[in-house]
């Protein structure tokens, strides 16, 4: 009796193993050219890369990498072919495989988080990091990717400006007229949920190679300059050498919402911000705006919210609120791109490249999708699209 | 390895390897003291004693004569329904204190100005500090004063004072449950949503709970 039994159950074993001989068969792709983040509706992240983002789609679970959310976020450091991320005291480097994100090579850098990096060029990487306890100290450390080597490692002091703010923001670091230039601002906790920031943007001038203190200057004209640049981009070079930065005053990174979302100027030629140059957005839009993207010829994007569609922070980001505008530097000038609203508190949502603009939305008839902005002739068309087990595609990086 | 406040928390929290997980529930599950013998010689230690002893002696009243009290006696079958009832009564209590977990709950660490870990049959909580808590697990609402992380055991659909919808919770998952807005409205969210938060409140919420 036993073996005619084991000869039914066989069929049953043999599709099996077919089922999970396809399933092992789908393309999972781990090298494409580009690569997007997603927060995922089951609560899950993925990593999905792909050689195309013009056209198709992809399905997450099948062309993905499970990413798991106790070991990493969104803000990871997509570069040249790998992955980067502070965790558990250690930076860390990472490939991308079938079963995950594999750690190849760690660097000591306990009780820290990350405020702002800065790729010098493609071997050497700038880390600003604040202590995890006070979040007022501040670390500069210098790192030579391929051997994965500490180069230079200081802590900065910043003078304090108000007793009660005493919590530092870094929005943003630049080498200028061969001087490091690094945007910050201060909060405070006004209670458990709630904080605010000091009225005033700061820019401090460091010796490059010493990192001594050569000044600080102040702005009132808004605060909080640029943001957390591992989540989004707020800063850029225009083809001369100018430098401009965001001010992101809103509810979502300064949270003292009288000042405006405004861009600033420091000129090729100086390292001071300019004091004749203001493009005051909320003075156009009526609202805040986090996240701005280079296109060339003095054109960027930036990514505004909607006040009228949102309650507070807590559906800030579940809301189909955001906007696309084509902001001119030069003649101070918004255009809204014809999108569909997006959803997602701060995103690096725009990928700059030939002529192109990729821009993902997660808009309300639940598509998961990249457009496409062709920059000289205006055309917006669809470009890959990713299923339904998407909840937002949180970035869009060139990854090889 | 060794069990501290740390090991704790991140038992609680769902954030420990299975190994750091099996290593805590035995520990929690020990009942024996340890204590290192106090270190002085046993002359001392009987010195010791007898002091003590002396001591209480001194407050102890001696009776003059015992009182003798006699015992009723009662037929056995009268003991044995007395016993029944007793046992059914308790069963019911029992059964009535289970229910009460179930569905209803309050929680209070209003005058603790440290976190305070308690785990429910279907659900775990932390108390933020000086926090209470109002959890019906069969209306699905919560109501809190202050901030509480909620770990779910299964999945729940829960609604908070000036919400208009109910929000599903799924197990394993944990969610930051946050004192109540300056309009009245409870906010619930998970911990993978936190990153939608401005940093600042990311990082003090983070601080708050001890997940840095």
């Amino acid at each position: 009796m036993r073996p005619s039994r084991l000869i039914l159950f066989l069929p049953l074993l043999l599709l099996s193993l077919m089922i999970s001989c396809q399933s092992e068969h789908e393309e999972k792709s781990l090298s494409g050219k580009y690569s997007l983040y997603t927060m995922d509706k089951d609560l899950g992240n993925t990593i999905v890369t792909s050689n195309q983002i013009d056209s198709g789609t992809l399905d997450i679970q099948q062309n993905g990498v499970e990413i798991p959310t106790q070991e990493f976020d969104r803000s990871i450091i997509v570069k040249n072919g790998r992955f980067y991320f502070l965790r558990e005291g250690k930076f860390r480097k990472y490939t991308l495989e079938k079963t995950g994100l594999k750690e190849i090579a760690q660097l000591s850098m306990p009780d820290q988080h990350i405020e702002n990096i800065n790729w010098l060029n493609n071997d050497t990487l700038l880390l600003f990091t604040s202590d995890n306890k006070t979040n007022r100290r501040l670390w500069y450390t210098k790192i030579a990717i391929k051997s994965f080597k500490i180069v230079q490692q200081h802590e900065l002091k910043i003078p304090s400006s108000a007793p009660d703010f005493n919590i530092i923001s870094i929005g943003f670091s630049t080498i200028h007229q061969q001087k490091l230039l690094i945007g910050y601002t201060f909060n405070k906790i006004i209670n458990e949920t709630d904080f605010t920031t000091i009225d005033t943007l700061y820019v401090a001038t460091l010796d490059k190679t010493t990192l001594e203190l050569k000044g600080i200057q102040k702005d009132t004209r808004s605060t909080y300059p640029g943001g957390i640049n591992t989540v989004q981009s707020y800063s850029f070079n225009d083809e001369e050498g100018n430098y401009y930065f965001m001010a992101c005053p809103g509810i979502d990174l300064g949270n003292i919402p009288s000042k405006p979302t405004a861009i600033f100027k420091i000129d090729q030629k100086s390292t001071q911000i300019d004091p004749n140059y203001f493009f005051d957005l909320t003075a156009q839009t009526h609202n805040h705006a986090y996240g701005m993207w280079y296109l060339g010829n003095h054109q960027a994007i930036v990514r505004s919210e909607r006040k009228d569609r949102y309650t507070d922070f807590s559906d800030h980001h579940s809301t189909y609120q955001f906007e696309y505008f084509l902001v001119d530097l030069s003649t101070k000038s918004t255009r809204k791109l014809n999108l569909p609203f997006d959803k997602g508190t701060r995103k690096e949502s725009v990928l700059v490249e030939n002529g192109k603009a990729y821009i993902t939305i997660d808009d309300s008839s639940d598509k998961h999708q990249v457009w496409v902005y062709d920059i000289k002739s205006g055309e917006i068309k669809v470009g890959i699209q990713l299923d339904q087990a998407t909840d937002f595609i949180v970035r869009i990086d060139r990854l090889n | 390895m060794k069990i501290d406040h740390k090991l704790i928390e991140k038992y609680h929290l769902g954030q420990c390897s299975p190994t750091e997980k099996l290593l805590v529930e035995e520990w929690l599950m020990d009942d024996t003291f340890e204590a290192n013998p106090i270190p002085i010689s046993t002359a001392k230690k009987n010195k010791l004693e007898n002091d003590i002893w002396a001591d209480i002696n001194n407050y102890i009243e001696t009776t003059e004569a015992p009182i003798e009290i006699r015992s009723k006696k009662y037929p056995f079958k009268y003991v044995g329904i007395a016993a029944s009832l007793l046992i059914l009564l308790s069963f019911g209590l029992y059964q009535f204190n289970n229910m009460q977990e179930k569905t209803d709950a309050t929680f209070d660490n209003a005058r603790n100005a440290n976190l305070k870990y308690i785990n429910q049959q279907n659900y775990k909580i932390v108390l933020g500090k000086n926090a209470t808590a109002q959890i019906n697990t069969d209306t699905g609402e919560i109501k809190t004063t202050g901030n509480m992380l909620f770990i779910p055991k299964r999945n729940f659909a829960f609604s908070m004072p000036g919400a208009d919808k109910k929000k599903e919770l799924k197990t394993g998952e944990i969610y930051f449950v946050l004192q109540p807005q300056k309009n009245g409205k409870q906010v619930i969210i998970a911990k993978s949503e936190l990153t939608f938060l401005a940093p600042t409140l990311q990082h003090e919420l983070k601080l708050q709970f001890n997940i840095i």
